[in-house]
């Protein structure tokens, strides 16, 4: 991606400016790189495969998307090396890469006091399951062994000094860690952020999502009539964000976050709730259901979600509901980093001007729901996350002219 | 005009009984039986409500305090008859869901996936607890678990006052929970003689005028300082908490200055000016 403007340093102004994407980085099952996330979701093909080994026999064969092999040996930046546990190592690739599209360096982040968002729903997890499965052998001190942790090492190597948070709401950490960030850079508090997304599979979730009959056993078909569940996946992302008055390439340009006040683990099935979260986002951002070019949707292909989401759709959009889009098909479901991910994604859509087919989709059961892909009609993309405890995101993201 | 960010009422519930903010401190009428490590891990649903939720035996202790006291901070911040508006809650949290992962998953690695249970599992996100509160007292607005180290129940409170501050909300609980036991202490590797405990404390903060009367918090602000700065500052780290809650409870006037310093070097601090005798 293109630089649009250069961190611009206004950082303690005060006022309020638009937040803009600088830059973005990603390691998803795809491989290494933006450009190998937007190959595999716009080429309709399915990163998720089946897992090749566990020491759990039923775990054995489940579909997941996992990072490929290959990846393990690059080298690691600033420091987070595969030894401090996979996480790290995942998370400082994605960063090298956004900080690089950005051409930002670590001293820049110091200087215009960047903040870190971290989205992860489970975070350092191989390291918790290494301890559970040696009996309470110690951490080793270099690993961080908890979310906090792992957001304090990635903020030591980057040499922050703004605020170091991680945002823990689920399988909506992500949306609202970019919304989170953006308010951030839009108050004048910090000049840049960086917004992390990182996900690892584990043992520990593949387990839990069986116990809740939530897995799919082929790759997921998001908003499929035959939909059976989701496939768990991995990956790592980072967006950078700084303040601009008008010179952007994509701007993130309102956000939302509600609860369903309904169920911890079921969704609301009216799409009250998520509603709630798109209209925040849209009036954040001063626009109009019309105006939405495309939706990138949660799509995590359980029966429930889809559900779920379709009706908050028809809720907010009536008869017109924009075309839709899933990812999840593609790289499988990534939890607590999906709605960096597809932060990301989102600004590959409007950087192409294409919406991606939704890879797994073939028939939808509900009219007036078009997943078929095309070209982006309107420069701007509403982007939304749902999870566990209730929790709904939105975010709006545009491009120069919507 | 900017917003002024006020406290209306508060709670904390810890080993010894729950406290409301403007009430009198109500110890644990039934001794709660005696767990391994902490008895707030025996705590029922009678300890903290006239009439518990139907749900609350099979909530996680993180869940059951989060939602104890935040039922006890909103009681305490207007009578029953007219509730403050509050919308969402923001809770910081250490731990989070910790003792619940490990609750879940040694059985799994000691006796296998059989032992993989769907309920428990539900709750090893740490904003599960604030699925049940938001379900319990009607929330449908912002809500999240935000973690920093040991200084995560300040940076809650940081967080809603810019969130109430920009507008995205009027009013919010906001606080800090923590649930620990022995597992939990060994895996953060904690000193036998740690003060971190189980508990949870929330404040209900509301925004209003420049010319209301009561405690508000002026400004808020968090960051990040280098490790070895963190450990030379601190030696050890604060949460900010106890700090704050002696303060509010004695009616302090003037200026009150709340920081939080983790071993980490995660920073966060509140300034918080009370005119209560001035009107």
């Amino acid at each position: 991606m293109q630089t649009a403007s250069k961190a611009s340093g206004n950082h303690g102004s005060g006022g309020l400016s638009l937040v803009a994407v600088l830059g973005v980085g990603a390691v998803t099952p795809h491989g290494v790189g933006v450009g190998a996330l937007w190959q595999g979701i716009s080429s309709g093909k399915t990163a998720v495969r089946e897992s090749r080994q566990s020491r759990f026999a039923d775990l054995a064969h489940v579909p997941v998307g996992s990072v490929p092999e290959s990846v393990l040996s690059l080298p690691p930046f600033a420091g987070l090396s595969l030894e401090r546990g996979r996480a790290c190592f995942l998370a400082g690739l994605s960063l090298r890469e956004a900080l690089e599209s950005a051409r930002l360096s670590i001293r820049d982040l110091r200087e215009q006091n960047a903040c870190l968002f971290l989205a992860t729903a489970k975070g350092p997890i191989d390291v918790f399951q290494r301890y559970c499965v040696n009996s309470g052998v110690p951490v080793v001190e270099e690993q961080p062994s908890t979310a906090s942790e792992l957001a304090a090492v990635v903020a030591e190597a980057l040499d922050i000094r703004g605020t170091v948070q991680v945002v823990s709401a689920a399988c909506a950490s992500g949306t609202l860690a970019v919304g989170s960030a953006s308010e951030e850079v839009r108050s004048g508090r910090s000049g840049l952020a960086v917004v992390l997304g990182v996900e690892i599979l584990s043992e520990f979730v593949l387990s839990g999502f069986l116990a809740l009959k939530g897995l799919s056993l082929s790759p997921a078909r998001p908003f499929d009539s035959d939909r059976q569940g989701l496939n768990p996946a991995e990956a790592s992302a980072a967006v950078i964000l700084e303040p601009t008055q008008d010179l952007y390439r994509v701007r993130i340009s309102g956000w939302g976050l509600s609860n369903d006040a309904h169920h911890i683990t079921g969704p609301d099935p009216t799409g009250k709730g998520l509603c709630r979260a798109v209209r925040e986002a849209l009036i954040q951002a001063e626009t109009t259901p019309d105006r939405v070019g495309a939706v990138l949707a949660h799509g995590t292909a359980t029966v429930q979600n889809d559900d779920m989401e379709m009706s908050a759709l028809e809720r907010t959009f009536g008869r017109q509901i924009p075309m839709l889009c899933g990812i999840k098909g593609s790289i499988g479901h990534t939890f607590g980093a999906a709605g960096v991910i597809e932060t990301v994604a989102a600004t590959l859509m409007l950087d192409h001007g294409i919406v991606p087919r939704t890879v797994g989709h073939f028939r939808c059961a509900r009219p007036g729901f078009n997943l078929l892909g095309g070209p982006l009609p309107r420069p701007s993309v509403l982007l939304c996350n749902s999870g566990f405890g209730g929790v709904n995101a939105a975010a709006f993201l545009e491009s120069h002219g919507a | 005009m900017a917003l002024e960010v006020f406290i209306r009422g508060g709670a904390k519930v810890d080993g010894r009984g729950v406290k409301r903010l403007h009430g009198a401190f109500r110890p644990w009428e039934d001794p709660i039986p005696e767990a391994s490590d902490h008895r707030l891990e025996g705590i029922r649903g009678k300890d903290l409500f006239d009439e518990p939720p139907a749900r609350f035996g099979r909530m996680d202790l993180l869940s059951k305090l989060t939602l104890g006291c935040a039922f006890h901070a909103l009681s305490d911040a207007g009578d029953p008859a007219s509730p403050p508006p509050v919308e969402g809650i923001i809770l910081g949290s250490w731990a989070g869901c910790l003792m619940t992962d490990l609750n879940y998953y040694l059985p799994v690695c000691d006796k296998g996936i059989s032992e993989a249970g769907p309920s428990l599992f539900s709750y090893t996100l740490p904003n599960v607890a604030l699925g049940e509160v938001c379900k319990e007292l009607g929330l449908t607005g912002p809500n999240t678990v935000v973690s920093m180290g040991r200084a995560s129940a300040v940076a809650a409170l940081v967080t809603a006052f810019h969130w109430i501050r920009s507008g995205r909300a009027e009013c919010l609980l906001a606080g800090g929970a923590e649930a620990v036991d022995g597992k939990v202490r060994k895996y953060l590797r904690l000193p036998m003689d740690s003060d971190v405990e189980s508990g949870a404390f929330f404040l209900v903060l509301e925004g209003g005028g420049s010319t209301d009367p009561g405690i508000r918090i002026a400004s808020a602000a968090a960051g990040f300082q280098s490790r070895k700065q963190a450990r030379l500052r601190q030696g050890g780290a604060g949460s900010g908490i106890d700090e704050l809650w002696r303060s509010l409870e004695s009616g302090f006037q003037g200026r009150l200055e709340v920081n939080a310093v983790t071993d980490e070097g995660f920073t966060a601090g509140l300034t918080l000016i009370s005119e209560l005798s001035d009107g």
